[in-house]
């Protein structure tokens, strides 16, 4: 069955046409890296997916449901969550409270005003969970501007998590993360439940390489070449814009 | 998906004391003080009360949601004149009705300038609410008919609880003002503990992150925008009685920049922040007035002017540093 499907989707600004005619079809539980060099249209069309954006023509589909002009806030309901490239978090209120809000956010008791918020039990143990896998518990109450960077990148991707989508939109997951920490993202996005599918634009090869299942790559707004990692990192089209030389050889 | 109640666990009484201490003492204070002060002090008392449950009210969407609103005066203004009105024209004086139909008229008002406001946000919701503030203003101040324009509504009375052997006057008047702002004071405390509460301060911190977990963040300041005008009203309903009855100026930019001032020296985003601002706001004012009657916008803009540099946070901020180096002997954050 198919996670997502894009039919013809463009995006313009003016007159530049920042996506064009894309047409994408996700599985459910695959895992697709989206490629291209800056400016590609890569994150435009995370926006446009996500609803940030309105399509200027085209298509959206969501578990065959035509999601093209739902509010960003109806498709995190249909089991949709991103995760964004410029850390987005709630800075000044804790850890505890950040993953919260996004463990409420698809539950009925959000707009609960008498009870506590942190008398969900079952709220903080999915919390507890979701903060020890990301190796971030011990913050908890912290505030989030006085956390690492590092340890902001990974409160956003639990809190990406937190809704347990059927499809994550992750948006370069492992800027400003070490070596170390990127290796753990690609180990977390392995071990995500099999029947999530995952989306991820990535500049770091090592990430996009160790997860993806397939490929597409993006140049001005349009597919270019599509396929497994082999076939993208043997793609001579693809060789060519990255390196801007035929025979520049092996790029991976 | 994962269900369930919420779950209260017995709290350790120690804790709990800890937790509430400073609320109780601070009640208790406010109960218990008045009744040895003089007249006039006690009078300022019903004027601090009545502002903090205002303030309070506006820090729901200033503090909390983060939409500063200039026009905060209007919601006040509709319930005081409403009971004014209903009292002095009309001569009813059963309180709990017309209290409720001022209240009523009060989130009426918000529920309708909530749509036209909410579509602006930050500095352009500042100007919008201002705009529709002085539009409510102008209403009291033309619409003769109704509200006896300049002129005003004097209202010499005190609320008609009828309650055999109760009749309030200016010293028991205080005394229900304050059960009105104790319960008023853990109805808003509970919602900004709440999931709605805690809704509002995402919202307030990263809107369109919110929007990506799913909340519809228009529904929510939206709801944000009248519960603070129910509580707008329930303070406009008991400050006509407090101040002698209505006039226009109590609707205009004065009022509502008072309220915005009376947040910000208490500190934003803490209830009883609001509470502290009102105080000494308050008391400042009937001071410095004695000396210099003239010189007091003056004197509010410089305090505003050092609160801003020199008490980040406002008092709030700095009353639970010290609390916390007294009594947990670290201070974090």
């Amino acid at each position: 069955m198919e996670a997502l499907r894009v039919k013809d989707l463009c995006k313009d600004f003016g007159g530049v046409q920042a996506v064009r005619n894309v047409c994408l079809s996700v599985a459910v539980g695959e895992h697709l890296a989206i490629i291209g060099p800056n400016g590609a249209g890569k994150t435009t069309f995370f926006n446009v997916i996500s609803g940030q954006l309105a399509a200027s023509a085209g298509q959206v589909y969501l578990f065959g449901k035509d999601i093209t002009h739902l509010a960003v806030y109806q498709r995190a309901h249909l089991g949709m969550a991103r995760s964004f490239q410029h850390t987005s978090v709630f800075p000044t209120l804790t850890v505890f409270e950040n993953i919260l809000l996004a463990l409420q956010a698809t539950q009925r008791h959000r707009s609960n005003m008498f009870h506590s918020a942190t008398a969900y039990e079952y709220l903080n143990a999915k919390a507890s969970e979701l903060l020890s896998s990301m190796d971030i518990w011990k913050n908890k109450d912290d505030k989030v501007n006085s956390i690492s960077y590092g340890e902001q990148r990974k409160l956003e991707i639990a809190m990406s998590l937190s809704s347990e989508p059927k499809l994550l939109l992750m948006d370069e997951p492992s800027t400003g993360l070490t070596t170390t920490e990127s290796a753990e993202i690609v180990k977390l996005i392995r071990n995500l439940s099999t029947d999530i599918a995952v989306i991820l634009v990535a500049h770091d090869m090592d990430l996009v390489f160790g997860v993806a299942e397939r490929i597409v790559v993006l140049h001005y707004g349009e597919i270019i070449a599509e396929g497994t990692p082999e076939e993208i990192s043997a793609n001579s089209k693809v060789k060519e814009i990255y390196m801007g030389d035929k025979k520049a050889g092996h790029w991976k | 998906m994962i269900t369930g109640r919420p779950i209260y666990h017995r709290k350790d009484s120690n804790e709990l004391l800890f937790r509430f201490a400073p609320y109780i003492i601070g009640f208790l204070l406010l109960a218990i003080v008045p009744i040895f002060l003089p007249a006039y002090v006690q009078n300022l008392m019903t004027k601090i009360l009545i502002f903090s449950i205002f303030a309070m009210s506006l820090d729901i969407i200033l503090g909390y949601t983060g939409l500063p609103s200039l026009g905060h005066a209007a919601f006040l203004g509709v319930a005081g004149y409403t009971v004014t009105i209903l009292l002095v024209i009309h001569g009813i004086d059963n309180f709990y009705l017309i209290a409720a139909l001022g209240i009523f008229l009060a989130v009426l008002t918000a529920a309708i300038l909530g749509v036209l406001a909410l579509r602006a946000s930050g500095i352009f919701f500042l100007l919008v609410t201002f705009a529709l503030g002085m539009l409510i203003y102008s209403i009291a101040l033309k619409f003769n008919w109704l509200t006896r324009g300049q002129q005003g509504l004097p209202l010499g009375a005190y609320p008609n609880l009828g309650l055999p052997g109760i009749e309030l006057n200016s010293f028991t008047f205080y005394f229900f003002v304050f059960l009105v702002f104790i319960v008023c004071f853990f109805l808003m405390y509970r919602i900004t503990k709440s999931p709605f509460g805690l809704t509002l301060q995402g919202i307030r911190e990263n809107e369109s992150r919110m929007r990506m977990l799913g909340y519809n963040t228009w529904r929510y300041k939206y709801i944000a925008f009248i519960i603070s005008g129910l509580f707008a009203g329930i303070a406009g309903v008991l400050f006509p009685f407090y101040s002698g009855g209505m006039v226009p100026q109590n609707l205009d930019i004065n009022t509502s920049a008072y309220a915005l001032l009376i947040c910000i020296i208490g500190g934003v985003g803490t209830l009883w922040g609001s509470i502290f601002g009102a105080v000494v706001l308050i008391f400042l004012e009937f001071f410095i007035g004695n000396f210099a009657p003239y010189r007091w916008p003056l004197i509010l803009g410089i305090i505003f002017v050092l609160a801003v540099i020199f008490l980040r946070g406002g008092i709030a901020a700095h009353i639970s540093r010290l609390w916390r180096r007294l009594f947990i002997g670290s201070v974090k954050s």
